[in-house]
């Protein structure tokens, strides 16, 4: 029986943004990309800004229609998008918004009103968790959607930058639950930072993408191999 | 997600709401009551005294009318811009979306629960609640939650779509302000097949003056009256209920754009 979770297959994204009555701009984001990530995996997305990375897993999440190609998750599988700056309501508190993401990912009020205990815990924002969101620091906000994130048991954790701003500690924390992840098998993440020293630490696999193209896919060693290289030879 | 977990979801994004805008404000929860009454005070003022206008009991019939109005027209601006408002949420979970439209109508007719409540209590302290038939009043506020929800999700397509179509909401609400009988009587109107269009294609003619019917003149509600708001409220949710299920994948990236 295959363990593959996740496949996409040829995709491809366009967009397109009207910038006048008459006239457009149009952005090739993604170009025919193909990969599958089994169960259990931790799996890297590596590359510059613009590359493609934060659109790639809008498409995963399923937020994004791709323009051609296919994604195709494991029946019953559910994906989470965790990305800065995105999915908060910043007028409600901590600890509603924890409720409110957790019921987006199927919890009844109850399951998601027990949650936030857990959450507030983790999460190290104490009173902090009681306040709007939009008091809070970026580091605050990456605390507050990792640890409900990690919470609101999803099987596809999709994770765009999350963990790079805030303390060392919790950085330090927020990697350790996921190793956890790889250990128990339960839980597919696909994890995407700036820090490559990050991504070499808690991936198995990974991907390097480059101006929406795959450069490189394979062995987290491989690819950093390259990916490092590639910098070098640049600077 | 199934329909119930979309109606809790609904029912607590609206609470969610609600206290969050209550908490930005020092009067906090009495403004849901105090909008409405200023808002019936300033044009009682202007129509009674100014204009010169307005007969009889004209500040229980003008009550009566822009109460249930102002309801419809918070709840159907709110809807109109809440897909582009809750972007940032869609783009983390594939969320239905009428959902957003839903929880912006929601938020205001909880609010107009409270609202109905004040008037009621001014229509007793009046004497005019003596014979009132309750379950047609009822029926009135289901008919006109129904074709607010119609006009709601399909505005917040229309926006979504067209960001310029919000201006042009804001003048159809004025239009419809002016036009349905908030400040006068649709009834008086000598021409008879002009009354019958206004009734026909004007749903919120009907709904107000099928408030007034129960709650002021005590005499029969003929259910006919609610025809045009009911079909037209059919209408506009099985319409906008298909563009969001067909045109899902368009909306998004409209939004995105």
């Amino acid at each position: 029986m295959s363990d593959i979770v996740l496949t996409c297959e040829g995709v491809s994204l366009t967009y397109k943004s009207r910038n006048g009555l008459f006239s457009s701009f149009t952005h090739k984001a993604l170009s025919d990309v193909s990969f599958s990530i089994n169960k259990g995996e931790v799996f890297g997305i590596l590359g510059g800004n613009g590359s493609g990375k934060s659109s790639l897993l809008g498409i995963i999440a399923g937020v994004i229609p791709a323009t051609t190609g296919t994604v195709i998750i494991a029946p019953d599988k559910q994906t989470s998008l965790l990305s800065l700056g995105l999915g908060f309501n910043n007028s409600l508190s901590g600890r509603d918004n924890t409720i409110l993401s957790a019921m987006l990912n199927g919890f009844s009020q109850k399951e998601a009103k027990d949650l936030t205990y857990k959450v507030k815990e983790f999460s190290e924002l104490a009173d902090f968790y009681e306040q709007p969101v939009r008091t809070y620091s970026s580091g605050m906000r990456s605390k507050l959607g990792f640890a409900t994130a990690l919470y609101t048991d999803v099987d596809i954790l999709l994770i765009d930058e999350v963990l790079s701003v805030g303390d060392q500690l919790f950085k330090n924390k927020a990697e350790e639950a996921l190793l956890k992840i790889i250990n128990n098998n339960d839980k597919t993440v696909i994890f995407v930072s700036h820090s490559a020293q990050q991504v070499k630490r808690i991936c198995q696999q990974a991907m390097w993408l480059d101006k929406g193209k795959i450069k490189v896919i394979g062995d987290i060693t491989d690819v950093m191999n390259c990916y490092q290289t590639n910098f070098k030879n640049i600077g | 997600m199934s329909l119930k977990k979309d109606l809790s979801l609904i029912h607590v994004m609206s609470i969610m709401k609600l206290k969050s805008q209550s908490s930005k404000l020092i009067l906090s929860y009495l403004w849901w009551v105090l909008e409405p009454i200023f808002h019936v005070l300033t044009f009682y003022v202007v129509f009674k005294y100014l204009l010169g206008r307005g007969e009889g009991d004209f500040f229980t019939f003008l009550m009566v009318g822009q109460i249930p109005f102002l309801w419809f027209q918070k709840g159907v601006v709110a809807a109109s811009t809440s897909l582009g408002q809750n972007l940032s949420l869609m783009m983390t979970k594939p969320i239905p979306k009428y959902i957003f439209p839903t929880v912006d109508i929601q938020e205001v007719t909880y609010k107009q629960f409270f609202v109905f409540f004040v008037l009621l209590c001014f229509l007793s302290i009046n004497g005019s609640l003596v014979g009132t038939n309750w379950f047609d009043f009822i029926v009135i506020i289901a008919v006109q939650y129904l074709f607010m929800l119609g006009i709601g999700w399909l505005f917040s397509i229309c926006v979504a779509y067209t960001p310029d179509f919000s201006m042009i909401i804001q003048v159809l609400m004025m239009g419809l302000m002016f036009g349905s009988g908030v400040f006068w009587d649709v009834n008086a109107l000598e021409n008879e097949s002009l009354k019958e269009i206004v009734f026909t294609f004007n749903p919120m003619v009907s709904i107000l003056d099928a408030y007034r019917v129960v709650l002021m003149h005590k005499t029969e509600l003929d259910y006919a009256l609610l025809l045009p708001a009911i079909v037209f409220g059919l209408m506009f949710c099985i319409l906008s209920l298909g563009m969001f299920k067909f045109c899902n994948a368009s909306l998004t990236k409209r939004l995105m754009a």
